[in-house]
Parts: C-alpha cells; structure tokens; sequence
C-alpha cells in the first residue's frame, strides 16, 4: 500500500492547492454590508479537509514504505501489462472518438464499425462480431432515434452522396 | 373498490400494459430515465382522456424504476438514478450466480414497496403534505448532512478512504455556477460545466465502465457469458426471505415514501438512506452480497415514488421531476391539483389510486419478463455484452442532455473508478456526495442568507433538530452502545 | 419459429431506419431540429413541444425537440446560434439571450441569431400567501420601507430574471434594492412557491402565469402584475403603473435561426409561426397552460430583444450582477 498512498496523498495536495489557488479569485458574497460564505466557502473548505487527508496518506505511505521495503517498492508496476494499459486506451479512446464517428457515417454504421472493433478486441470472432455489432447498431438507432428522436448524427457521408 | 372496476377497461388497461413494457425497456437502458420516458408520452396524452394518460405515467414510473435495478444487478451499470445503491449488494450476490435471486426479490420487494408507498397517499396524503412544507433550507441542508453521513456507514472497514472518496465527490459537485452569486466556478469556460458535472454519466462511468475495465484485465473470462445464473428466478426462496425481513422492507418503504413526499429529495436519495440505515442497523453483513441490503433500497425507491405524488395531489407542488410534468399535464386537461381537487375531481384521484395498485400488481409479470429477457441477454459471450455495455452508456450519456462532452465525461470517471478500486477507495461514497454535495452547500448557504448569518435557526427549529439528532445518532450510535454494554457487564 | 420472429424484428427496425432517412424536396427536405434551452416537462419544453408538433403538420417533415440544457440556458442557446444557418436547426430563444451574457455566463449576444417571430410574454407578479398581513401593495413597501431587510422575497436563482424584476420593481418605487432579500431558488418558480406556501418566504415575482394554480386554489394571492395592462386572466389584479410605479417586467419566449439562414428559409418559417399563433389550438394551449400570448414579426421581435438587452444592463448593474 505503501507507493498508493503516496500518490494518493501528492494527488490530495496537488488537488487542495488547486483549488485554493482558484478560489481567491471568487468573489466575496455580501448581504447588507454583512459577509456571508462565499463561492469560495464551500471548496475551501473541502479543500482543506483534502489537505488533511493528503497529510495523513503521506505519513501512512511512508511508514509502511519502511516497514516493509523489498516487497512493496516493486508492487508499484506489478500487473500492469501492456494488455492491460491498451484495453484502457482502447475503452477511453471510443469514449472520445464515439461522436466524431458517427458525424462521419451517421449513427448505424458508426456503431457497427465501433462495435466490431470493440468485439474484435474482446476476442469475438469476425463473422458473430458482425452480427451481433449490426443488431446493436439497429436497436440504438431505433431506440434513441426513432423513438425518442434525439440528433444522432445523420453522417457526413451520406449528406455528400445526397449532394 | 367501485373506482378499481371502473378502471377495469381495455381503454385504460391497454395503454398502461403498453407504458409499462416501455418502463422496463427505459428503466433498464443507462442513459434514459423514467422522467424522459414521461415527458415523451405526456403529448400523446392530450389526445386521450385524462384518466389514460395518467395511468401511462403511473405506469412507467413505477417499472421504470424497477427496471434500472436489473443492469445495476447484472452488470452493475444503474439504469436510472433511484438504482445507485442497488448496484452495491444485489451486485455482488450477482457475483456468486445469485442474481436471479437478487431481482426476483428486488421485484417482490418494488411491488410491495409501491404498494405501502401508494397506500400512504392514498390515507395521509393531506396532513403529509403538510409536514413537507414545513422542511425549508435549514431542514434539507440536515437531511442532506444525514445522506451523506451515511458515506460513512457505508465504509466502514475502509473508512479513511471511504471519507476521502466522499469528498472528492463534494469537491466534483461544486463545479458549475454557484446559486448564491451566479458566479461559475472551476468551469474554465466550459459552456457545459455550467450547470455542473452531469450526475448520470458520472454515475455510469464510475460503476460500470470501470467495471468492463476490470473484466478486461482478464483476457479468458471474455470468452464465458457474461454473468453465470445458477437457477431458475426462485420465487419460494425470495419469498421466505421477505418474510424473514419483513420489518426491514415495511422500515424501508415508509423512509423512502416520506423522503419521496419532501418536494426536494427524491428516490435517489430515498434508496441511499434506506441502505445505510439498514446497514448501521444491521452491521457490516450489509455490503458483500446480503439480501438485506437488496430489499432495503429497492423497497424505498418504488415507495418514493408514492411519496413523489403526495405533495403533487395536496399541495400542487411537484414531489419530483416526473410529477412536475405530470402537474403541467394536469393543468392542460383542466384539473387543479392544490387541496381542492379531492373535492373537485374526487372520481378521478381515486380512480388514479386504483391504477397505482393495479401497477403494484401488474408490476409483477411485467417485471418477470424483463428480468427473463435481459438474463438471456447478459448470458451472452462477454466480450459481446461488455462491448453493448460500452456503447450503450456513450449513447446514453450522449443522450440525457445532447452532450459530446458527456460522453468523454463519462470515460473519464471509468477511469477514475477503475483507479480507485484499484487502491482500495470505495465509490459508493463518491456518487453520494455527487448526489447531495448540491443541496448541502446551496441548503447551508442560502439558509445563512434567510438567518443573516447565524448557525441558530439550524439548530432550534424543531425538524432540524431532529434530524441533527438522528445524524449524531447514526455516527455514534454504534460506538455509544458499546460503552453502554461494556458499563452493564 | 424463432429465427422467423427475429428476421421480422430486423426488418422492421431496418425499415423504420431507410424511413427516416427520407427522400428530396424543398425546404424542409428533412428532419428539422428544434433546441430547448430549458429542461423537459417546464413551461418552455411545453410550448417548444407545441410548435414543433404544429410545424410537423404544416411542412410535413419531423420537427424534433433536443432539450439542449445548461448554464442557465447558455448550453442551448449556443448549441442554436452556433449550429449551420441551413434551416434544419430552429432555437426556442427566451429572455435570458439578453441577460446571462453581461453576466459574464457566455460570449454569446442576442446579435448571433436571426429572429423568426415572438409568440410569448409573461409578466411578473407580485405573490404573496394567502394569509399575509398585506393586502395591497402599498402595505408591502410601506412595510418593506419601516423594517429594510426583514423580508424575504424568491422566484429564481440569483440575477434569473424574476430576481431582476423584483430589482426593478423596487428601484423604481424608490426603495433601495437591498431592503428586501433575494433567496435564490434553485429549480425555478416551482420551488419558490412551494416556499411561500410553507411560510419559508414572504414574496414571490414569479409571473403570475407560474403562479396561476395556487393563485386559484386560494393558497395564495397577487398583489399586483409587473405588465402595462391588466392581464385578461386576472382582470382583478392591479398593475404597478395604476399604482404609480413606473416599471413592467416579464420573460418572453419566440423562435430565431442562426444568424446567416437563407432569408426564402426565414420566410417560410415566419409565415407558418405567424398562423399557428393566430390559430385556435394556439390560443387554447396557451391559455389552459396559463402563458400569455404576445405576437411580434422578425423584424419587429429583433428590435424588442435590442431594447431588452440594453434595458436589463441597468437591471443587472443595480443588483451588482454586471460583470466588468
């Protein structure tokens, strides 16, 4: 637990300092010449807390560093893989590439496409990942476009062909 | 029982038996909630009569709030927001091939739920209403404190982390524009981080995208369905177990009628206290798989949504987001919620009382079916299951508020709730505070306005010192209770 | 018998999908978008709702609302002014076009858009519950004059536009604007008249179209309206010139296009706002949903928000909400 709770503890401080260095930029809340808490109340005095908090995992991490020094200063990068690190990319990457997709091939081809592509790397095989990446693609569109008629996007490429 | 005949109809059955199919397919799709659903079907209402459309929206209400426990229970994704802490037990009895079990109970438990809620209105709606009113600032910045306390009931074992979490979620919630000055705050200019970070997509990427990160991590599973139900929906065993905790979901519901029945709370919040305080009743049983901690949120949901209509019939005054739509309905077809309209229109309430119960019981195979169909869905390939999973929650981010930035939002806190668990931090504190960190900060501040600055009126006025009692109840209660005993022995 | 059910399942979703997908025409070829900068189920959703199944019928297209929520209405009025100025994206603008930007909310000005037509105004009131002790208005700033700062008046979150009106209202009644307090509400109208039924808050400057249910039901009572004549609605309810206040407020609701939009497209659209406001189903919906009807022409709307947004700068300034 030892280099976590250092981490955890640099991002209390990072986080903490953030915030109040923002803050001071808030401005003060008045009610008839009387101060009252301001915006910057409440997320100082989080802020604070977090400090303290940050404070404590600090000396945690660096006790139990000490204590046991062989078999948790490699722990740190055990079980990172590089499988691992790219299913996260992969996952976090359709997070941001999802919209500009479907402005690209509209909303049932964009899916498919995503779709296989994630089954793909899920260790679906082409031909099930096809199918099962199409019904899916289909029941959203009919889901959230037909029936609840939000904009997903019609695709670039189909607005080209229609001229 | 004359009204429950004369509701007996094809021309109101049928278009409810409709909304309700639809409630479980809103309910259990991340991303669309029930008050979605509500305000699309409310325009076709127009064309019907008044008694139709009511019944539609009583309808999807009710399942669709059920509806959001199965994806919490399968796949730990909450389908609506009433369902975030269901995810917590009835997904991990979902882990040891119990989560068959874990929604039949939680039908059985929604159906009675609704019903104990609904018989509340139907006796006490009036003098309940009442007592909401009374709740003001200094009452809900309480109520609030007292959910949140529950941050820490639900860490123990953990609980330096478990506070920790909590207040990054405090943190993330002040976000946006603050009510007092309308200035924004940590937005960056950020058009869409004005009204704060969206809780929906928040909730989804915590729970569930950080859960199909998990499941990645192991390469083999991905070839194995999704999740393993050992069984058939035992109904006798779900049965036996109700009536062994019984007073746990009679406990439950009337919590989650009477925070349903507060115009500022809701069943969100309803399901999250009714949890912690079964589980600092309970103890730490509550938290790895216990049904107990399957019944208590699940009841309190649904019966918050009996609460919901309490103040909306006596008062006029929306106990949620669905009843402010169902009020503006109401309006167009002429009817006047406020004290007068059980005078005025006392054929209609009624007969809107007798659907309520015809749903508790409709609920029943309504809800079966949809657990059978989403149990032969999640039975697939896991690599197929979580790739729907992920698309379904981008769309459904996407889709609560048309936000591309939702969507990124929504990978975003995957990530973090994959890191967290990593390092031991519960999240389960974190969307609490998401949920109430708002209603704290805005309750405490504008009540500091109305007292002009003095803390007096939060502890004199006679709710507010309830309520401050019963959060120094729950925090040390335990502790207190122990010195009692040891001073006995 | 399985595999049958599927195929027909596919086929009918594939159908629905080449459907929407539609064919070639003049304006509107497509699906045209409809943006709400407010949230499902309140009074501009309804009245969004209303004209986009109205505009369906007319042109034969789907007109589709997105409730574009956020920033307190910035998100959709940016989403709508900001979108391509090709038709297929109409805006529902509200009152906030002219305020929230010397808030220093967005950059966006009531200039980014082109405007179709006005088709509401709601004036505010002045509400009070049933069994206060003020019962006119005189009362209530006489009261408000002996004890500054006693009273609690709410309706909106800070610097909304029902906190602006109560500002203008007492400015131009010679009070300071600091003798009464501003509790901000922060859904809206809905929970600051829950307030004042509990007895939590004194006064309410919701419009009186918000306040209307309660007003009828005898829980509360108007004092006087913030408008230029006495609303048909409530022909007992005083205005604040009759009382020799010179001040009327209230927020308006019409539809504009993105700056740059064909004027053929501009047209089009102008004509068909301008008979569904002056249909019958108009004016039913409008008046069982208690919002007032107010009909200006693009042209002419355009001026109305150039007026509005100087008028509210001074508004916004008393109440120290300008942003330098």
């Amino acid at each position: 637990m030892g280099w976590s709770d250092l981490i955890l503890s640099l991002s209390c401080f990072a986080l903490s300092g953030f915030v109040f260095y923002h803050s001071r930029f808030f401005p003060k809340f008045t009610v008839r010449g009387e101060k009252l808490p301001g915006p910057s109340f409440f997320p100082d005095l989080l802020a604070f807390l977090i400090l303290i908090f940050g404070f404590y995992f600090f000396v945690s991490g660096l006790t139990s560093l000490f204590k046991a020094r062989e078999e948790l200063r490699s722990s740190l990068f055990k079980g990172v893989s590089l499988y691992k690190s790219l299913s996260f990319v992969i996952i976090i990457g359709v997070g941001f590439l999802f919209y500009p997709v479907l402005k690209i091939f509209g909303s049932v081809i964009g899916i498919t496409l995503l779709g296989v592509f994630l089954m793909r790397f899920m260790r679906v095989r082409w031909f099930s990942s096809l199918v099962y990446s199409v019904v899916l693609a289909l029941l959203i569109h009919w889901i959230f476009k037909v029936i609840f008629k939000l904009p997903l996007p019609e695709g670039v490429i189909f607005s080209l062909l229609r001229g | 029982m004359s009204y429950l005949l004369s509701i007996l109809s094809l021309k109101v059955l049928f278009p409810l038996l409709l909304s309700m199919a639809f409630g479980v397919f809103v309910g259990a799709m991340p991303g669309l909630t029930a008050t979605m659903a509500v305000a699309l079907i409310i325009p076709l209402t127009y064309y019907m009569e008044p008694l139709t459309g009511l019944a539609m929206v009583i309808g999807v209400s009710f399942t669709a709030i059920f509806a959001g426990d199965i994806p919490a229970t399968f796949l730990r994704i909450p389908g609506t927001p009433a369902s975030g802490a269901a995810v917590l037990d009835g997904f991990e009895m979902n882990k040891k091939g119990k989560g068959a079990l874990a929604l039949t109970l939680d039908l059985f438990c929604s159906a009675l739920g609704g019903l104990i809620g609904v018989l509340i209105l139907i006796f006490t709606a009036p003098p309940l209403a009442e007592v909401a009113l009374k709740f003001t600032h200094f009452e809900y910045f309480w109520l609030g404190v007292f959910g949140l306390s529950m941050a820490a009931v639900l860490s123990r074992g953990n609980t330096i982390k478990g506070l920790l979490s909590a207040l990054f979620g405090l943190l993330i919630s002040t976000i946006g524009i603050d009510v007092t000055t309308g200035y924004p705050r940590f937005t960056f200019g950020i058009t869409e981080l004005m009204d704060g970070v969206s809780f929906i997509p928040a909730m989804i990427g915590l729970f569930g995208i950080s859960e199909v990160l998990k499941r990645l991590s192991f390469r083999e599973s991905l070839d194995l369905p999704s999740v393993k139900i050992n069984g058939k929906l035992d109904v006798l065993e779900a049965l036996k177990l109700m009536y062994r905790n019984k007073f746990i979901i009679i406990r439950s519901s009337l919590i989650g009628t009477f925070i349903g029945a507060l115009p500022g709370a809701g069943a969100d919040i309803a399901a999250w206290v009714a949890y912690g305080a079964e589980k600092s009743l309970s103890g730490n049983e509550i938290g790895s798989g216990s049904p107990r901690g399957v019944i208590a949120p699940t009841s309190a949901n649904n019966a918050a949504i009996g609460g919901t209509w309490i103040p909306a019939l006596a008062l006029g005054i929306p106990g949620d987001s669905i009843t402010a739509i169902v009020l503006g309905a109401m309006l167009m077809y002429g009817l006047k919620p406020g004290p007068l309209i059980f005078a005025q229109s006392k054929d209609l309430v009624y007969q809107i009382f007798a659907v309520a119960l015809l749903v508790q019981i409709m609920l029943l195979p309504v809800g079966w079916l949809g657990i059978k169909a989403f149990s032969r869905l999640v039975s697939l390939r896991a690599g197929v299951v979580m790739s729907a999973v992920v698309l379904f929650s981008m769309v459904g981010s996407y889709a609560i508020r048309n936000s591309v930035f939702d969507i990124w939002l929504m990978a975003l806190f995957g990530l973090l709730g994959y890191v967290m668990e990593k390092i031991n931090m519960p999240l389960a504190p974190m969307v609490l505070a998401l949920i109430l960190g708002r209603m704290i900060e805005d309750n405490l501040r504008i009540g500091l306005i109305k007292s002009g600055g003095s803390i007096i009126p939060f502890l004199t006025r006679p709710i507010s010192l309830i309520l401050f009692s019963l959060i120094v109840l729950t925090l040390l209660g335990p502790s207190i209770w122990k010195v009692v005993r040891k001073l006995k022995d | 018998m399985k595999k049958l059910l599927w195929v027909v399942v596919l086929a009918v979703m594939g159908f629905t999908w080449v459907f929407t997908l539609s064919a070639w025409a003049a304006y509107p070829e497509k699906a045209v978008t409809v943006i709400c900068p407010w949230g499902a189920g309140g009074g501009t959703d309804r009245l969004a709702r209303f004209l986009a199944d109205e505009l369906s019928k007319k042109f034969g297209q789907p007109f589709t609302v997105v409730n574009k929520t956020g920033g307190g209405g910035a998100v959709g009025h940016a989403a709508g002014a900001y979108a391509p100025p090709d038709g297929y994206t109409i805006t529902i603008v509200t009152l906030e076009l002219a305020t929230m930007h010397w808030m220093g909310l967005t950059d966006l000005t009531y200039e980014a858009f082109d405007y179709i037509a006005q088709v509401n105004e709601d004036a505010a009131g002045v509400t009070v519950k049933a069994d206060a002790p003020w019962k006119n208005l005189k009362e209530l700033l006489d009261d408000i004059k002996a004890n500054p700062g006693k009273l609690l008046f709410s309706g909106v979150a800070a610097g909304g536009i029902w906190d602006l009106a109560r500002i203008g209202m007492l400015h131009a009644a010679g009070l300071p604007v600091d003798s009464v307090k501003w509790i901000p509400s922060t859904t809206g109208a809905a929970q600051a008249l829950t307030e004042l039924l509990g007895g939590h808050v004194h006064v309410v400057t919701c419009s009186l179209a918000e306040a209307a249910p309660y007003i009828k039901s005898g829980q509360a009572r108007a004092l006087a309206v913030m408008a230029d004549e006495r609303l048909p609605a409530f022909p007992d309810v005083p205005t604040l010139k009759e009382l020799g206040i010179n001040w009327s407020a209230g927020t308006w609701r019409g539809v504009g296009v993105p700056k740059g939009t064909p004027a053929e497209i501009k047209k089009k659209l102008e004509d068909a706002i301008i008979e569904i406001a002056n249909s019958e189903a108009f004016k039913k919906f409008m008046e069982t949903n208690g919002f007032g009807i107010k009909v200006r022409r693009g042209e002419e709307f355009r001026k109305f928000v150039e007026e509005q947004d100087k008028a509210w700068k001074t508004v916004l300034e008393l109440g120290g909400y300008l942003k330098k």
